[in-house]
């Protein structure tokens, strides 16, 4: 599943070295510790979940592993490659990036906007080539949206709004897609709907989740961050134990089984015992 | 969007001779077609008052009317871009204030007089370059060009070049600086010669050839620095470039015609209404909706209050604050999501 990746990149052997990998990896802003000793690795094909209570650095994490914003310490590593060395027009193709939403112009047309996504592969002056169009279109109808093609983005819903933006990072054709809370915002018709889709593109994916039931459910392991460290890393079963739940968030966390589908699900209950942060 | 294009290009070319008809000796438009002709093709017969008003006179001024106006339009696209704020002009950079600190230095205390007729351009451009040296040295040292510093930046230190353009006006020996110094502030072409010409236009044609070949990372600096880091754009390294050629085209434009108004704070807005935000679309748009409105408002100007002239600021003034109204007006018009 790369697509128009540079050659070092894609020849590399696909198991044996992690998509994405950070070592030691610290961040610091405005003079606060935010990310501190990292170790990370991002599997080729997988989907990860990056979980953690308000504050504790997922986001910055994400801006960190899209190559947005420089690490203070540590090093990331995309297929192997330094991610600070790469050119950024370079990175953007093998990687894309989609943040929470940043108000632009707002009478942009919805195809307009996922066209931004190819803004790594144009050249200067080059025009409009045919293959930017077929990629935006691929990538609207990927997330069901091709119908909205030429309404503006202002016109749409909340939910198709978050889809819109996820259409760009598809457009940009990157074989490793960050997503910062894709589900905020949605309701749960449409969350679920959303990390369905985002499971059926058979991309590498990291995304950043609020709700813990939906990590469970969609993702193939989960990263738990806590104070800028990372607390675990594995498959949901192993990670979102009552323990680590509990060190992550304050919180008293019961597994329940569904009594239709039988799947495993998570109650939580405030600990009495400490004060929530 | 190609008929905008081909209906604004078809008035420019029909605007621009009309225009030249037009002035204290009116000429009929088969006139000035002729003395064209005659000057270009070689063809035709011509009258030699009629060429010297046609060619000498007339033509550099229309010529320099399309050249500012295209190049102050697409200026103040840019810095809407730049700092993502519907209410920047051109001068935003505070290239106007600090090119009437060098122009009124030259108005009243004959610096730079050594060079005649130039004096006032170069003393201007001097002075628009240093103080956008200036609003570029304070923002990086306060934490980038991000769009909030600029703003903010270039406020501040345009009011206080203003201020000093005021001192040196107080202050000056000469009865006639206060409005020498106004007239030129306010804008105008009538010293619009032939010699005059080729910089601006470099300008102007250099700079729509850098903002269209980048007009992919201008739509993503328009939706967001974020966006457009995520998207593979040295974000950092294009606000210094845009910077850097809006301070010069601008810096350009103020030395040669003085600080018309209105036109790079209202066209871009227009142009956007027309053919939408995309810079690619815009541009060609904004560029030639901003030469048609200048050599418009420079024939109001000299028709207006005959024989006199009023400077171009009186009048874009006089049209553009009341477009401006309606356009922030209209419901369905919104700049960066803000309703």
């Amino acid at each position: 599943m790369i697509f128009d990746s540079p050659a070092d990149l894609a020849a590399r052997p696909a198991d044996t070295i992690p998509h994405l990998a950070t070592h030691g990896l610290s961040c610091v802003i405005g003079g606060r510790t935010i990310l501190s000793g990292v170790d990370l690795e991002v599997r080729r094909g997988e989907v990860l979940g990056l979980i953690g209570a308000n504050g504790t650095g997922k986001s910055t994490l994400l801006r960190v592993l899209a190559g947005v914003r420089r690490p203070a310490a540590g090093s990331v590593r995309l297929a192997g490659e330094s991610l600070t060395a790469m050119r950024p027009r370079l990175r953007a193709r093998h990687l894309a990036f989609v943040a929470q939403e940043e108000t632009g112009p707002t009478d942009l047309l919805v195809g307009e906007m996922v066209g931004l996504g190819r803004v790594p592969h144009a050249r200067a002056w080059g025009g409009f080539e045919e293959r930017s169009r077929g990629a935006i279109r691929a990538a609207l109808d990927q997330v069901d949206l091709g119908y909205a093609i030429n309404q503006p983005l202002d016109r749409l819903s909340g939910g198709e709004r978050r889809r819109a933006l996820i259409a760009r990072g598809l457009a940009q054709e990157a074989p490793l897609l960050l997503l910062d809370e894709p589900t905020n915002h949605l309701d749960i018709g449409h969350q679920l709907a959303l990390m369905r889709r985002i499971r059926a593109l058979s991309r590498t994916v990291v995304v950043a989740l609020h709700d813990l039931d939906l990590a469970a459910t969609f993702c193939d392991r989960v990263a738990v961050l806590h104070d800028g460290a990372l607390l675990a890393c594995g498959e949901p079963d192993e990670v979102l134990t009552p323990s680590i739940l509990h060190d992550a968030f304050g919180v008293l966390a019961t597994r329940v089984t569904h009594p239709i589908t039988g799947r495993t699900h998570l109650l939580f209950s405030r600990d009495e015992r400490e004060p929530h942060p | 969007m190609t008929l905008v294009l081909l209906v604004l290009a078809l008035a420019v070319a029909v605007t621009a001779v009309l225009s030249i008809g037009f002035g204290a000796e009116p000429l009929p438009a088969s006139v000035v077609v002729d003395v064209l002709r005659h000057r270009v093709g070689g063809s035709g017969t011509t009258d030699s008052a009629y060429d010297a008003i046609v060619w000498q006179i007339r033509l550099p001024r229309t010529i320099l009317g399309l050249v500012v106006g295209a190049g102050l339009a697409i200026a103040g696209a840019g810095i809407q871009t730049l700092v993502r704020n519907p209410l920047a002009d051109p001068y935003l950079l505070g290239v106007s204030s600090g090119a009437s600190v060098g122009a009124t230095a030259v108005i009243t205390f004959g610096v730079l007089s050594g060079l005649g007729l130039w004096s006032l351009s170069v003393g201007a451009l001097f002075g628009a370059l240093l103080a956008a040296v200036l609003v570029f040295g304070v923002a990086m040292l306060q934490g980038g060009l991000t769009p909030l510093r600029l703003v903010l930046t270039g406020t501040v230190l345009s009011s206080a070049f203003s201020s000093i353009a005021s001192f040196m006006v107080f202050r000056s020996a000469e009865p006639q600086a206060a409005q020498t110094v106004l007239f030129w502030l306010l804008g105008s072409l009538s010293g619009a010669t032939w010699e005059q010409l080729w910089l601006p236009c470099v300008a102007v044609v250099a700079a729509f050839g850098v903002l269209m070949s980048g007009s992919g990372w201008l739509d993503a600096l328009a939706v967001g620095a974020d966006t457009a880091a995520a998207l593979g754009i040295p974000v950092r390294a294009l606000r210094i470039a845009l910077f850097v050629l809006l301070a010069v085209l601008v810096g350009i434009l103020v030395a040669v015609a003085g600080g018309i108004g209105f036109v790079g704070l209202v066209l871009p807005h227009i142009a956007r209404l027309l053919v939408g935000p995309r810079h690619r679309v815009s541009l060609p748009v904004v560029a030639l909706a901003g030469a048609l409105f200048l050599v418009w408002v420079d024939i109001a100007a000299r028709v207006m209050v005959r024989p006199t002239e009023i400077p171009l600021s009186v009048v874009t003034g006089l049209i553009g604050a009341p477009v401006f109204l309606v356009l922030l007006g209209r419901r369905s018009y919104r700049f960066g999501g803000d309703r």
